[in-house]
Parts: C-alpha cells; structure tokens; sequence
C-alpha cells in the first residue's frame, strides 16, 4: 500500500516519541539522570500549585488571550478592506499581509526590537517631537510582547474571516437594507454573526500560536515576561529536568487541545 | 414633501444587486480606510525599518542616504558562524525538501487513488504533523535520542519533514485533483504499464503543481525555529537559531543583513510560484 | 451484420457479476459479441452498462464470470494487452501532448517504427475528417474535434474491439447527430467490432446491428433494434424503448401467441411476445401511439373512446384516448385537418392495430 510510508513515519517519529514524552511526565525528576522510572504526579502538582509556575501559566493565558482578542479586531477590519477592494489591490494587499510570515519568527522579532529599542525609530520620532524627554523602555516589557505577538498574528487571523465573509450570500446585506436597515445595522445583525466561525478558528489558532510561542517573549520580554514556551526551554536545555518540562509541555499542548476543541465544538453547533 | 420622501426609498432599491456585500456610510468609510492603512505601516513596518537598517554605515539606524553602505553584508560573508549556518540550514532546507516531496508524492497519489470515500479521513490524518504544536514534535524527537542511537542531526532532518509533509502533501494533493483519473486509465489501456502511465501522464502533469509544493517545503524548513531550537547543535546550528543566540548578546545591524538577503530570498522564490501556478491557487493549502 | 454461419463470436461474457460489499451491481450477464458488428449496451443510468464496458476493457475485475477474447480467457488479463480502443465519454485527451502525440501513444507502446507512426497518424487523422491538426494541443479543439481526435487515438492502434462510453453525451443536439451517422460510417469501413454505451435509445436505434436493453444490473433484452421496438419483452422495456400505452387486461381467449384481451368493457386483439398465455391470465396490453387509427366506421374491432386531452406538435397530434372504465391509451397521430379537428370531450373510434401481450412482471 502506497501509504505505509507515511503512516510509518508517523508512528515511529511522531506517535511513538510523542507517548513517550507525555509518559516521562509522569516521572520522577532525579539531578542525576535525564529521568527515573518511578511514576508520581509530582511535576504537574508542582506546575499546577506552585505560585511561580501557576504565575506563569495565567499570564501566558492573559497574554494569549489579549493578543487574541486585539487580533481578531484588527485582522476583521483588515478583511473588510480586503473584500471591499478590487482584485489587483486585493492581491498586492494579500502578499503584503503575507510577506512578512515568510520571514520567520526571529527576523521578525529583530525587526520589533529595532523599531522599539532604546535608540530605535519609535523613540526618536517621539523624542523629535518633544512628546517625551527620555527614550521609553519598550524592550522587556509584555506590552512589546503583545504588539509583536499581534504583528506576528494578524495574517492567521485574517484569512479565516475573509474567507467566512466572501462566503457569504452577497444579497443578504442588499436584503437586510430594503427590509429598512442601515449599514451598521446590517452590518451588525447579518454579516457578524454569520462570519463567526472564520472568527472562532482564527482565534483558537491564534491564540495556540500564542500560548506556545519562545522566541517572541524571550527575545523582547527579557525578564518581564515568562510563558510556559520559555519555561520548557529552560527547563529542557539549561536544567535538564526532563519530567518537569515534559509536564509543562504536556500542560500547554492540554489548553491547546482544550481550545481547539471548544472551537470545533462552537462551530458543529453554529453549522 | 411627501413625494419626495418616498421617492427616495424606491432609488435605493434600484440596483440591489450591484451594492457591495458590506456598506459603509462616508464616515465609517473613510474611517476603515484609514484604520487599515495604518495597519499595513504597522505589518510592514519592521521589515522597512530592518531592511533600512542594514545599509546603515554604523551601529545606530538613522543615517543619510548619502552614507549608505554594505558593510554588514560584507560582515555576514565573512562571518564564518553565519555562513556556515546559512549553507547548513539551506542544505538541511534542501534534503527536506526532497524527503518530504517525494514521501508527500507517494502518499498524495495513494490518498487520492486509492481511498476513495475515506479521502477526507486520509487527507487529515496526513495534517498531523500541523495540528501538534512544533515544540513537542521536537522535545519528544530530542528525548527519543536519549534512548535510540540516532546521531542529532537525523532528528533534525526528520523533525523537518515532518513539519513540511503537511504541505507538500496537501498541494501534491491539491495538484493531482486536477489531473482527470481518466487520462491514466486511456494511457492504460492505451498500452502503457503502470509506471509509463506515471511517467508520461501523471508526473508530467503534476509536475508545476509539485514544484510549487517543493518551494513552499523549502521556505517551512528554511525559517523553522521551534524544531531546529531543540534540536540544532554544534556544527549543525540552522541559521534562525544562530541569529537567535547571537541576538540575545548582541544586537548589530549583521542581522538586518541577514533578514534583508531572507527576504529578497523569499520575493523570489514568491515571484517563482507565482509564474508556475499562481500564488491564490498555492496558498489554497 | 457481419456475422456468417460457424463463426465464432469475437467476445464472450460468461456469468459476469460484479459485487460492492453487499450490493450487486452487475449480473449475472452472459453476452456474444460478432465480429464486425455494432452492439449497444443501453439502459438508464446506473444500470451497469458502464461497469459492463469497464469489465470488458479491464478497468474493473469481475467477482465473478469470464470474459473470452477469440477464444482465449482474458479475465485475468491488465488492460495493457487486452488489445482494445476505448473511448471515454470526456474523451481523456492528454493536455500536455499534441494531437499527434495523443494519437501517437498506443503506436508507441506497441513499439511501431517512428516513420510508420507519423503516415498511420497522418491516415486515422484523414479518417475522421481533421488532417493536418498534428501539432496543435487539446484544449485548442472544439468538442466536436476533440471528439473524433479521440476516436481516432483509438482506432489507429488497430484493436480487436472498440469500445465507447458514451462518447457523444457531451456534445450540442445538432452535432451529435452529425456524429452518429459519421461514427457508423468509420466503423462500417473499417470492420471494426464496436461496443457502444448510451442512455439515448434513438441513438441506440439508429447506429447498431444489435442493442443489449439493461436495467438493473442485469440483461432485459437483446435484438436488433426493430425487434425490441415491436416485440419488448417487459414493460421496462416497452417503456425505455418509444413510447407506449400500457394497460393492465386478462386474457379471454387464447389460441398460440394470438390472444384476445379483455380490458374493462373492451376486447382487443394481440399478439404474444413470447410466451403462450392462457385464458384467465394476467397481462399487460401495449400499443404504440402511432400504431392507434380514427375511424367513423362501426366495426368489430372499433373500441368507442373519449379524447381526453390533446397536444398540438407541429407535425403530430397526440391525444389521450380513455375507455369506458377509465384506462387511458396515448395516441399520436399526423397533422391532418381531420386528426386536428377532434376535440376533447368529444366520443370517438379507436382501433388499436399490432398489440401486444406482455407479461406482467414475474
């Protein structure tokens, strides 16, 4: 069969490691091995009631959720633009939102840091102007993160509601408007609603992106800002507590998981 | 009066049809409009600022045209961390590619061919790899090393093809839909075995379509940083991961050089595509 | 037909049946080919004509049965060297080869010297009536052109049977029937055995020796064509093939394959189509439109109607004619003054000529 190959693949490099790794989860951390075989609940106990680890785990959840949520308003009025708009400004208009993904997440976060940084475009305009007197620390701050994060975002977002817009009937407005409403009215009685589900999937795919994301936060978070993404890092990398960061791993892929199926479930009920 | 105020309502209804599907009063128009174009100076902000500021004669970014120059494009050739990262991660690019491209051949025409109603099930089944989050396609990858005897860099390259057979899976996939199943059953009956019917119908056909998916593959791997930030290592560091590391000590104009030549990278790859199969039909992924 | 005494039939299907699962789609279907001849497998759709072309090119495998080429089994045999023309219905054309090489595949693959290649292409091309279109590609074609390249890529290998599904379904009205009349007279030329597969009985009709009638998976009816047309063997196919009135009656006297049948007040004569009724049996009675004459005289076999409804056609008329205990006969008769002067409501005489006596379904 011409598609053992693949299911091959996917057993042996991705199931199999996987099940593996959500199992070391489950065991106990020594300083001198990678892992022990005694199973305990210890790691996720530790992630789920320690103060500095369930600090963390909120504020990635705040984190991910504001970017979400700025997001989806920004790319929805984006979409609107972008089906109001003729076909070859629609494509230059596509490319555009698009280009910036093909870059990669670190040339990106470079590009934050050089507009944000203490000597960087933002702060000369305003210290130009005279609107501040003293460049503003951007860098380090979870604010940075977010607008990063959002920049990062926006395309993700942007095509499942455009494509949820273009889907529609385009004589329902025209319908709503000789029934007596006006543009904003139909526009929030027929068009919204109707465009959730783009809404709903862009949101749970930004919001996983968020949750997992290293580069972002550690490259412009500094000491400010700590997510789980950052968190497995160290732990795998610098301390070697495989169990724990399996763990933490285990727990940001579980809210991911969760999300994606409320998404799934929200959408079955909105068809 | 009267007359007047009725005589309105019929006007609008003149031509429903040709309205757009979303109206805007002026205010709101004009609004969006700008809203928006502030928007796409906010996306593309950085990537002007960052390609500026690579043609800056010193460490600061603001500088006269006048004094342009290429000297962080020289700084990055002659670096020999960077080059080395760059010619790995566009070898590493490069044999993914071909892994992922001919696995996602094979596995394309057997979902397509031979699935029949289960397609749809094939075809998700296929995604995977995108619907697990890259870092724990990775750290399991990593902790599988601990245990079976498999240099670092064999993880690396399968935790690359791993990622892009999602895409060149779905657009091998995308690409064979187009080829009319009867073209190979005339060619068989026509005479033609099995693989002369692949080589000289379906391959031929499909070919713009694959190659499209190669560059798209190349462009995943390329720019991977959750797999390549796990499993990279000494000698066998991808070069996102070597700016990484290099810009949490330093930050120096070197890496807008390095974006810039990324960037030009990927126009031209976009521009490629674009001549091969258009990009609208490639991004249907 | 082509068809001389001892010869044997150039393709045979024994017992075919093939099977989804649970369903049954084909068969079991037992089915002589002549050499020479045109047959056509028509039916509705679904009704396994197609799957019965698949099967004889090699495209599907039987669950059961075998197919025998001149004699020899072939069942087992890929379709590579079945030695067959096949014909698809969106014509299968490779887009990225030029005519010339669309037509040039089959040669190549039977390993035909290049310089006999390019005069037998140059030739089939001067066949169907497109020479000199070598170098140009598919989609440069119009459906009709396309159509006979297809054919022509066929044909040009020479086959032991051609084989078309459909071929003409997806051209207009009028150049479909340009193409049947084109398409018999190729296939008279060359002597090539063909099987045929259409929907369309006038089609069917007017190009094959023989029609094969399917329905459901299985064989209704086999016979030239004016033996379906005036002797159909059940309502299906009295149905399917022109049209018919079909009326449910009993048999009150019976002597050999000559019957009189009793339908509510009236009494008709008419002729089995097989079997020997006899008296008291269910039937059901046919009659064609055209076959029903007015007439004012009052004789034996004059039924006494009442027009029911009335179509004007052009060159015909057609009426509904309803007897006393409600049953309705179609009638169609020419536009003539005194065929369009009758009017609904009014009672007239009816005699129903070549009826016939089918069996109601076993």
């Amino acid at each position: 069969m011409l598609l053992a190959p693949l299911g091959l693949i996917y057993l042996l490099f991705l199931l199999a490691p996987i099940s593996f790794f959500l199992a070391v989860s489950f065991l106990k951390y020594s300083a001198t091995q990678l892992y022990t075989s005694t199973p305990t609940l210890e790691n996720y106990q530790r992630l789920l009631f320690d103060p500095f680890y369930t600090r963390i785990i909120l504020d990635t959840f705040r984190i991910s959720a504001t970017v979400t949520v700025i997001t989806a308003v920004l790319a929805y009025a984006m979409a609107i633009e972008l089906f109001r708009a003729g076909s070859t400004l629609r494509g230059l208009m596509i490319f555009a939102a698009v280009a910036p993904l093909m870059l990669g997440v670190i040339a990106r976060s470079y590009g934050w840091i050089v507009v944000l940084g203490q000597s960087g475009l933002v702060n000369r305009v305003l210290l130009a102007t005279g609107l501040i007197s003293s460049p503003i620390t951007f860098i380090g701050t979870e604010f940075t993160v977010i607008v990063a994060l959002v920049h990062f975002m926006i395309p993700y977002m942007l095509f499942p509601i455009f494509s949820a817009l273009a889907g529609q009937d385009r004589q329902l407005v025209p319908a709503a408007s000789t029934l007596g409403a006006r543009p904003v009215r139909a526009f929030l009685e027929v068009t919204l609603p109707l465009s959730r589900p783009g809404v709903m999937m862009g949101s749970a795919l930004v919001f996983t992106l968020s949750a997992g994301s290293i580069v972002t936060p550690t490259l412009l978070g500094g000491r400010q800002v700590a997510m789980i993404g950052q968190t497995v890092y160290e732990l795998v990398m610098s301390t070697f507590n495989w169990p724990l960061g399996a763990a933490a791993a285990c727990i940001l892929v579980l809210c991911q998981l969760v999300v994606m199926f409320l998404y799934l479930g929200r959408a079955r009920h909105a068809g | 009066m009267p007359a007047e105020a009725e005589i309105l309502p019929l006007a609008q209804l003149a031509s429903p049809i040709r309205r757009p599907a979303i109206e805007l009063t002026g205010f709101a128009r004009a609004g969006l409009a700008m809203l928006v174009m502030l928007l796409y100076v906010f996306l593309l902000l950085p990537i002007v600022v960052v390609v500026s500021s690579s043609f800056s004669p010193t460490r600061s970014d603001s500088y006269a045209w006048s004094q342009a120059s290429l000297r962080w494009y020289y700084e990055f050739f002659a670096a020999p961390n960077f080059t080395s990262a760059l010619w790995f991660s566009l070898w590493l690019a490069a044999v993914t590619t071909v892994v992922a491209t001919v696995i996602g051949f094979i596995s394309a025409y057997g979902i397509l061919r031979f699935l029949g109603k289960r397609r749809r099930t094939g075809q998700s089944l296929a995604m995977l790899p995108m619907m697990i989050p890259h870092i724990l396609i990775s750290l399991s990858l990593l902790l599988a090393l601990t245990r079976v005897p498999l240099p670092e860099l064999a993880a690396l390259v399968i935790g690359h093809v791993l990622i892009c057979l999602p895409f060149t899976i779905a657009g091998i996939v995308a690409s064979l839909e187009g080829v009319d199943p009867d073209l190979e059953a005339a060619a068989y009956t026509l005479g033609a075995s099995r693989p002369r019917v692949l080589l000289e119908v379906t391959v031929p056909l499909v070919a713009p379509g694959v190659l499209s998916a190669m560059i798209f593959a190349f462009i995943v791997s390329f720019g991977d940083v959750d797999i390549a930030l796990f499993l990279s290592g000494p000698g066998t560091t991808t070069l996102p991961i070597e700016i990484f590391s290099y810009i949490q000590w330093e930050s120096s104009p070197v890496v807008a050089a390095i974006t810039t030549v990324q960037i030009a990278l990927v126009v031209l790859f976009g521009l490629f595509v674009e001549r091969l199969v258009g990009l609208k039909t490639a991004m249907r992924i | 037909m082509a068809t001389g005494a001892g010869t044997q039939p150039v393709l045979r299907l024994r017992g075919v049946v093939k099977r989804y699962g649970a369903v049954t789609a084909l068969g079991p279907v037992d089915i002589d080919v002549e050499r020479g001849e045109f047959l056509t497998l028509l039916g509705p759709s679904g009704c396994g004509k197609t799957t019965t072309l698949q099967i004889i090119a090699g495209l599907t495998k039987p669950s059961e049965g075998r197919l025998l080429l001149s004699g020899r089994d072939i069942t087992e045999l890929a379709p590579p060297y079945r030695d067959m023309g096949l014909v698809f219905q969106s014509y299968a054309l490779f887009p990225h080869k030029t005519i010339a090489g669309n037509i040039a595949f089959g040669l190549r693959m039977r390993k035909v010297p290049k310089a006999e290649i390019a005069s037998r292409v140059g030739r089939v091309l001067s066949l169907v009536g497109l020479p000199g279109v070598e170098d140009r590609y598919p989609h440069q074609l119009s459906g009709g052109q396309r159509q006979r390249v297809a054919l022509a890529r066929a044909v040009v290998i020479e086959p032991s049977i051609l084989l078309l599904d459909e071929p003409l379904s997806n051209l207009d009205a009028l150049l479909r029937k340009r193409m049947r009349l084109e398409l018999r007279d190729i296939q008279k030329r060359l002597g090539i055995t063909t099987i045929f597969v259409t929907h369309d009985q006038d089609e069917a009709f007017e190009m094959s020796d023989r029609v094969v009638l399917m329905n459901c998976g299985r064989i209704e009816q086999v016979g030239v064509p004016e033996e379906i047309y005036d002797r159909p063997v059940s309502r299906f196919a009295a149905e399917f093939v022109g049209e018919a009135s079909l009326l449910d009656g009993r048999v009150v006297e019976s002597a050999g394959r000559d019957v009189l049948v009793g339908i509510g007040g009236l009494r008709l004569r008419a002729t089995s189509v097989g079997p020997e009724f006899r008296p008291g049996s269910a039937v059901i009675l046919m009659t064609r439109p055209e076959r029903v004459e007015i007439t004012e005289t009052d004789a034996l076999d004059v039924c006494e109607v009442t027009v029911g409804k009335r179509v004007f056609q052009g060159d015909r008329v057609l009426f509904d004619l309803v007897t006393g205990d409600g049953q309705t006969f179609h009638c169609s008769l020419p536009s003539v003054e005194r065929h369009r002067a009758i009017e609904v409501g009014r009672k007239i005489g009816a005699r129903f000529h070549e009826c016939r006596a089918i069996p109601c379904a076993a």
